[in-house]
């Protein structure tokens, strides 16, 4: 009995501790970040975590924002959309920041849209490809990542220019992601002469896709165009071995199949040889100030860094640009900054906003030998592409 | 009304009173979003107490009837039907949802029950992930039930009326020979059965009020985040963390959802502030401790050791304080 009172004593007691107010510094400019720290999406809002920590760091190390330190002001979302819109709300009625930058998904991102607007806050959307995130056409929002019709549109340039294949599957996990790469690639696959097969979806979570692998290999396809996140693309990958399904061609939406884990033995390791992606950025891109970071974020993470990481490096240095550039921090001045932002180049390429939508070059890359290597746009490329992919029985 | 007596409904009015004008002195809407949740979690907790704590019922589907609040809501008014109709509506689609589902899941007992609630609460989400005139995974707008102004201040106060309405529904329940006979049911449902207790009526019975009120508050969270998706409102989360917040509030008692939901939901928001990525380590350690040391939950066991405080050793542990899975 005194057990039970000892430790109700306990709970209360730390309780009362986590009211107490955090002490916040005088004379920071704060930015909240909503990101994905915990739950499903917890591998890509790590990546966010560093690629932020590294730019502010660089940021602060150089005297700051108008004199000022900036402070980065976190709410993990739990990869919940619904914690997303809460977290909204926290960093900008409790905390006050003058502007964000999130969420990771294009689901959460999606959800924040509304309040973001009805906030009248600055956003800069890091890493959500869907394209629907950007339907409302809200003054208040800025994407700096290229979205899933580039993806599309990219990934169609790069066969037609190696090798011109002829039938199309495309296999999506069916959250706004994986959806919206799906109907993009379909409408422009159509478009551009080739013959969409076959269309499965599944659910990310699921244990098993042989099912849908199978119905996949019924159709012997040229291509498979994956949209997946990580977990999924690793376990589709070696289940594609299982089913010894042999396209010519194993393409992606980036994600999953773009991640740092994805080529490791940590992800699907020697089943993601020969995995082309899309890529919005890779340490080998050559844009001045992206080695630099490469060996920053292997220093301190002791990994290479993926495109999300660096998304949230560059969105965060663009939003202390943008608030240089408004000679303070009220809101509109913010997004007027950014609105009339022209940075002729980044470590992520040139930044520009046209409606809100960084115009930004994507990449294609394959996996060889373990690592990502750009393949095209021909004048970037640093290897030559492996076609056909070897069958799986032809591997070793 | 027997159990409001005296000193009680004044208590009642009084902690119900003090809730209510806290929006008032709130500092921002952050902070009324979080005791949004928080009153709103304790009004399903007690939603779910009459079938997971009086009746012994042990749902972790409870979802589907918030799931079908939020959807119908939002499927309801996108087909004209005048915004609070539409919740009404959709409320009572739960509710005969539940009576569907419970003439079936009631056959079954323990974990056989336990796995069909979980399994219709899958089914529905699979449906409409894949149900594109419910925007599939994609999801959906939900209309505002307030205007942008009062925004969060009038959300708050209907999570406080559906929690009063909870909480009254549980009192009568614990006092009404419909709670007596949910109580028999839970103790021992073959002795119930051979006293004439109907128990498929009236577990039913329950279900069907606790879907009702579960779906009143799936239909606030829906209009209240503006944007609903199937891992959102139809996630098995939801349907375990109601549990959890009466089980370990202590399932049976009438202040147990309450306080459940204000220790777990609390702790979470305010672990997340603190401790970043941690915050789940803490508040997973948090609830073993709770489980460790009050198997009853905190209102259970602060009960009995009041109760064995005042009485004897001897006494046989009272009724209200034994622990619900006594069920079969």
């Amino acid at each position: 009995m005194r057990t039970r009172l000892i430790a109700a004593i306990l709970i209360l007691f730390s309780a009362v501790c986590l009211v107490t107010p955090m002490a916040s510094a005088q004379g920071t400019i704060k930015i909240g970040v909503i990101t994905s720290l915990t739950g499903s999406q917890a591998a890509f809002g790590e990546a966010h975590k560093n690629g932020y920590a590294i730019a502010i760091d660089e940021i602060n190390a150089k005297g700051g924002v108008l004199g000022k330190k900036v402070e980065l002001d976190f709410y993990d979302d739990q990869s919940k959309p619904d914690q997303a819109v809460q977290g909204v709300s926290k960093l900008v009625d409790q905390d006050h920041v003058v502007m964000l930058l999130g969420a990771y998904s294009s689901e959460n991102t999606k959800a924040i849209i509304n309040p973001v607007s009805t906030h009248q806050i600055p956003l800069i959307i890091p890493t959500a490809t869907a394209d629907n995130v950007m339907d409302s056409k809200s003054p208040w929002v800025f994407r700096i990542c290229a979205g899933a019709n580039d993806y599309a549109r990219a990934t169609l340039e790069f066969l037609k220019h190696n090798g011109s294949p002829k039938t199309i599957a495309i296999v999506y996990e069916k959250t706004n992601f994986g959806q919206a790469n799906m109907q993009a690639m379909k409408e422009q696959a159509t478009a551009a002469g080739l013959q969409v097969v076959a269309v499965e979806e599944y659910e990310a979570k699921a244990p098993d896709y042989k099912a849908v692998l199978r119905r996949v290999k019924d159709k012997n396809p040229d291509v498979v165009y994956f949209g997946s996140y990580l977990l999924d693309a690793t376990t589709l990958m070696r289940q594609s071995m299982e089913v010894d399904l042999n396209p010519k061609y194993y393409t992606s939406a980036g994600t999953g199949f773009a991640a740092a884990e994805f080529p490791t033995p940590k992800g699907a390791g020697r089943n993601a040889e020969f995995t082309f992606s899309v890529s919005q950025w890779l340490p080998d891109a050559p844009w001045p100030g992206s080695k630099e970071f490469d060996a920053e974020y292997f220093k301190r993470f002791n990994s290479h860094p993926q495109y999300h990481a660096m998304q949230a490096y560059q969105s965060l240095q663009t939003a202390a640009i943008a608030i240089t550039n408004a000679k303070g921090t009220d809101a509109a001045k913010i997004r007027d900054a950014l609105k009339n932002l022209n940075l002729k180049t980044s470590a992520f390429g040139p930044v520009k906003f046209d409606n809100g939508q960084n115009l930004h070059t994507v990449l294609i890359t394959q996996v060889q030998g373990g690592k990502y290597h750009v393949v095209f746009p021909a004048n970037l490329a640093d290897v030559k592409p492996v076609i056909p992919a070897p069958r799986w029985a032809d591997r070793k | 009304m027997t159990a409001l007596r005296g000193w009680r409904i004044f208590a009642l009015l009084g902690v119900t009173a003090v809730f209510a004008c806290l929006p008032l002195f709130l500092p921002n809407d952050y902070v009324l979003q979080v005791f949004f949740r928080i009153v709103l979690f304790a009004a399903l907790g007690l939603a779910w107490n009459l079938v997971g704590g009086y009746a012994g019922q042990l749902s972790l589907g409870h979802v589907a009837y918030f799931g079908v609040g939020a959807y119908g809501m939002a499927m309801l008014y996108a087909h004209h039907v005048p915004l609070w109709l539409s919740v009404l509506f959709s409320a009572l689609i739960a509710t005969g949802f539940a009576a569907i589902i419970g003439s079936i899941v009631f056959r079954l007992r323990g974990p056989y029950f336990t796995l069909s609630t979980i399994a219709f609460a899958e089914v529905l989400r699979l449906s409409v992930t894949n149900l594109p005139a419910a925007g599939g995974a994609i999801g959906l707008s939900t209309p505002a039930l307030f205007p942008p102004g009062a925004f969060w201040k009038m959300f708050y106060l209907s999570a406080v009326a559906l929690a009063f309405v909870s909480f009254l529904v549980n009192a009568w329940t614990s006092r009404s020979r419909f709670g007596y006979y949910l109580m028999a049911i839970r103790e021992d449902e073959d002795t119930a059965a051979a006293v004439g207790i109907d128990t498929a009526n009236y577990k039913l019975r329950a279900l069907m009020a606790s879907a009702f009120l579960t779906a009143l508050g799936g239909g606030l969270y829906g209009s209240a985040f503006q944007f609903i998706v199937p891992d959102s409102v139809l996630s098995g989360e939801i349907s375990v963390q109601i549990a959890i917040i009466t089980m370990l509030g202590g399932a049976g008692t009438l202040l147990g959802p309450v306080v459940g939901a204000v220790l777990l939901l609390a702790a979470s928001e305010l672990f997340k502030n603190k401790f970043q990525e941690s915050h789940l380590l803490t508040y997973g350690i948090l609830i073993v401790i709770v489980v460790l040391v009050l198997p009853e939950g905190i209102v259970g066991g602060l009960k009995q050791l009041f109760q064995r405080k005042t009485k004897p050793p001897a006494s046989v542990a009272p009724l209200a304080a034994t622990p619900a899975q006594g069920g079969d």
